[in-house]
C-alpha cells in the first residue's frame, strides 16, 4: 500500500515489475538508473548471485517531484522470474500499488508469459488484490530482435493471448536500449496517481 | 536462402538464446539443427558443424545442471540486509501480525538463517507464533549447523523457564519429525534437561509446620495471572508434594521442573504463612487411578516472617 502522508504532503507508492525468467525486467530497472539520473533517489540494490538472474529482488529509488502539490516517491522493485521463486514474488508482492507485467516478445517465450500472468493472478487473489483492479500495464519487450530476423510473436497475437480480458495498457519496448522503457513507467505512474486519488483525494 | 543460410540463421537463433540465458530453448535448438543437418549429407563442413553442435550441447547441458544445484544462501550486501531488514523484519508482532512470522519464514526460505533465527527468537515472545517459531529455530538449526544444534537448542529449552511442559512436548514431537525427514535415527523423546542446580534452602526441615494447602500465582501458560490452591497430598520435610487433576490443563502447562515460585502462601492448620518454593519436580503420573494426573513438588526454600 502506498504510504500517503496529507500533511507533508507526500506520496510513496511501489511499482513491482513482474514477469517470466529472462524476459528483461532487471534490464528495465537498469535503464531507467542510467536514464533518468535526475529522478534516481538512491542506489539500485540487486541480489544476484546468480550469473544475472534475480534471485531475490531489484530496488530501485525514485523521487518525481511535487505531483499536484504532493511529494511523489516510487520505489520499483523487480520479482525473480524463475518459476521455483513463487514465494519471493508473494513477498515482493506484497503492498505493491501497480504491477508491470513485462512480456518476453520471442516465439519460444510464448508459454512462459502466460504463465507468468497467470502466477500473477494467483498471487494477487491471495493476498485479496483483483488482477483487474490494480493499476496494470503491459510491456512487450525485446522488440529490437525483430529487424535481426529473430522469431518473435507479433504485437497483435500478444495482446490477444495475454490482454484480452485485461485490457490493459500495452507498450513495446526493447529494454536494453531503452525504447519504450520510460513509456511504460509514465504510464504505469499515472494509473497509480490516478487509482490513488480515486481512494484518497490526495491531489489538491 | 540457401541451406547453408539457414543453418547459419539457426545456428545464431540458438546462440541468442543462449546469450539471454534461456538454455532450455538454446539445447532443443541445437538439437533440432542437429536433426536437420543429420538429414542432409552432402551440406558443406558438415561433421564439422555437427561436432561444434555437440560440444554446444556439452557445454549447455553442464550449464543447465549446474544451474539446477541448490543453491547456499546467496550473499547480500549490507545495504540489501537493511532493505530486506524492512521488508521482513517480525517488527512489533502485536502490530504486523502473522506478517512477522511471514517475514521470518521468507528469510529462512532465503537462506538468511541467523537473521531469521533471530527474528524467530524476537517471536518466541508472543503466544502465537511462539511454538511455530520455536519450530522454525530448530529447523534453520538443523538445516544450517546440523542436528546436534537443533537438539542442543531443545535441551537448552528443557532447562530454562520459557516453556511450559505442554509446550515443550509440542516443540519435542516438532523435533522428532524434523529428525525423521532428515534421516537423522535419534530419539528425543527421552531427552532430560540437565540436572538443574537446586537453590540452597534457608529454611530447616525442623522449622517447617504441617501444611495443608498451598496459594500462589501462575506464572506462565494460558491461565498465566490466575491464584491456584492446590492441597498438599504429603510432605517430606521442606517438601510438599501436590496432585494436578489432569482437568487443569492451564496449571499442568504454567508449571515446570526448575520454576521458581516466588510468592506462594502456605495454609497450615495453625498459621498462614508465605514464602519461596522451588518446583523440584513436575511430572505426569504413567500408572494407577490417578494416570495423567500431574504430580508436583515444592521445595520450600525461603519463609518469609513478620
Ligand atoms: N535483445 C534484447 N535483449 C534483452 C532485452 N531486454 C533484456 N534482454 C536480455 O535478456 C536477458 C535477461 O534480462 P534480465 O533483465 O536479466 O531478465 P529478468 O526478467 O530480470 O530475468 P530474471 O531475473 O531471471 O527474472 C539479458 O541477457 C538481457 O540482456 C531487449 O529488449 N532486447
Ligand atoms: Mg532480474
Amino acid at each position: 500500500m502506498a504510504v500517503i502522508n496529507l500533511k507533508n504532503r507526500e506520496i510513496e507508492c511501489k511499482i513491482v515489475y513482474y514477469g517470466p525468467g529472462r524476459c528483461g525486467k532487471t534490464t528495465n530497472l537498469e535503464y531507467i538508473h542510467k536514464a533518468f539520473k535526475r529522478q534516481v533517489t538512491g542506489e539500485m540494490i540487486s541480489i544476484d548471485t546468480d550469473g544475472d538472474r534475480t534471485l531475490f529482488f531489484d530496488f530501485l529509488p525514485l523521487g518525481l517531484g511535487k505531483i499536484k502539490g504532493c511529494d511523489v516517491k516510487v520505489q520499483l522493485y523487480t520479482v525473480p522470474g524463475q518459476v521455483q521463486y513463487r514465494s519471493t514474488r508473494k513477498l515482493v508482492l506484497k503492498g505493491a500499488d501497480a504491477i508491470i507485467f513485462v512480456a518476453d516478445s520471442l516465439k519460444v517465450r510464448r508459454e512462459k508469459n502466460m504463465i507468468s500472468l497467470k502466477d500473477l493472478h494467483g498471487n494477487l487473489k491471495e493476498t485479496g488484490i483483483s488482477i483487474l483492479k490494480i493499476p496494470l500495464v503491459l510491456q512487450f519487450n525485446k522488440r529490437d530482435l525483430a529487424s535481426k530476423g529473430f522469431p518473435l510473436m507479433s504485437t497483435d497475437q500478444m495482446n490477444k493471448e495475454l490482454n484480452r480480458q485485461l485490457k490493459a495498457p500495452t507498450f513495446e519496448a526493447s529494454a536494453l536500449s531503452g525504447d519504450g522503457v520510460g513509456a511504460t513507467l509514465t504510464k504505469c505512474m499515472k494509473l497509480t496517481l490516478q487509482h490513488l486519488q480515486k481512494e484518497f483525494k490526495w491531489a489538491q | 536462402m540457401t541451406f547453408g543460410e539457414k543453418i547459419k540463421a539457426l545456428l545464431q537463433e540458438a546462440e541468442l538464446y543462449r546469450g539471454q540465458g534461456l538454455l532450455n530453448e538454446a539445447l532443443e535448438k541445437f538439437k533440432s539443427i542437429e536433426k536437420f543437418i543429420q538429414k542432409a549429407p552432402k551440406l558443406k563442413n558438415r561433421d564439422k558443424i555437427l561436432s561444434k553442435i555437440a560440444v554446444k550441447k556439452k557445454a549447455i547441458s553442464a550449464e543447465i545442471k549446474n544451474f539446477r544445484k541448490p543453491k547456499k544462501a546467496p550473499r547480500v550486501s549490507d545495504k540489501a540486509r537493511e532493505l530486506m531488514k524492512g521488508m521482513f523484519e517480525a517488527g512489533d508482532p502485536k502490530t504486523k501480525g502473522s506478517a512477522a512470522l511471514g517475514g521470518a519464514i521468507s528469510l529462512k526460505g532465503f537462506g538468511q538463517y541467523d537473521k531469521a533465527i533471530k527474528e524467530f527468537t524476537t517471536l518466541l515472545a508472543f503466544d502465537p507464533f511462539r511454538l511455530d517459531a520455536a519450530g522454525h529455530i530448530l529447523d534453520c538449526l538443523m538445516d544450517d549447523s546440523g542436528p546436534d544444534a537443533a537438539i542442543s537448542r531443545f535441551k537448552e529449552w528443557l532447562s530454562d523457564t520459557a516453556f511450559t511442559s505442554g509446550e515443550l512436548d509440542k516443540i519435542r514431537s516438532r523435533l522428532q519429525a524434523l529428525l525423521d525427514k532428515a534421516g537423522v535415527k535419534k530419539d528425543v523423546s527421552g531427552l532430560q534437561a540437565g540436572p538443574l542446580p537446586e537453590p540452597d534452602s534457608e529454611v530447616d526441615e525442623d522449622d517447617i509446620l504441617d501444611i495443608n494447602s498451598i496459594r500462589f500465582k501462575l506464572a506462565k501458560g494460558a491461565q498465566k495471572g490466575e491464584e491456584i490452591e492446590l492441597d498438599v497430598n504429603y510432605q517430606s520435610g521442606c517438601v510438599l508434594n501436590v496432585i494436578v487433576s489432569k482437568k487443569e490443563k492451564g496449571v499442568i502447562e504454567g508449571i515446570k521442573t526448575g520454576d521458581m515460585m516466588n510468592d506462594i502462601v502456605f495454609y497450615s492448620p495453625v498459621a498462614i504463612f508465605s514464602g519461596t518454593g522451588y518446583v523440584s519436580d513436575m511430572t505426569g503420573i504413567k500408572s494407577g487411578p490417578k494416570k495423567g494426573d500431574y504430580s508436583l513438588s515444592v521445595k520450600i526454600i525461603r519463609i518469609l516472617t513478620g
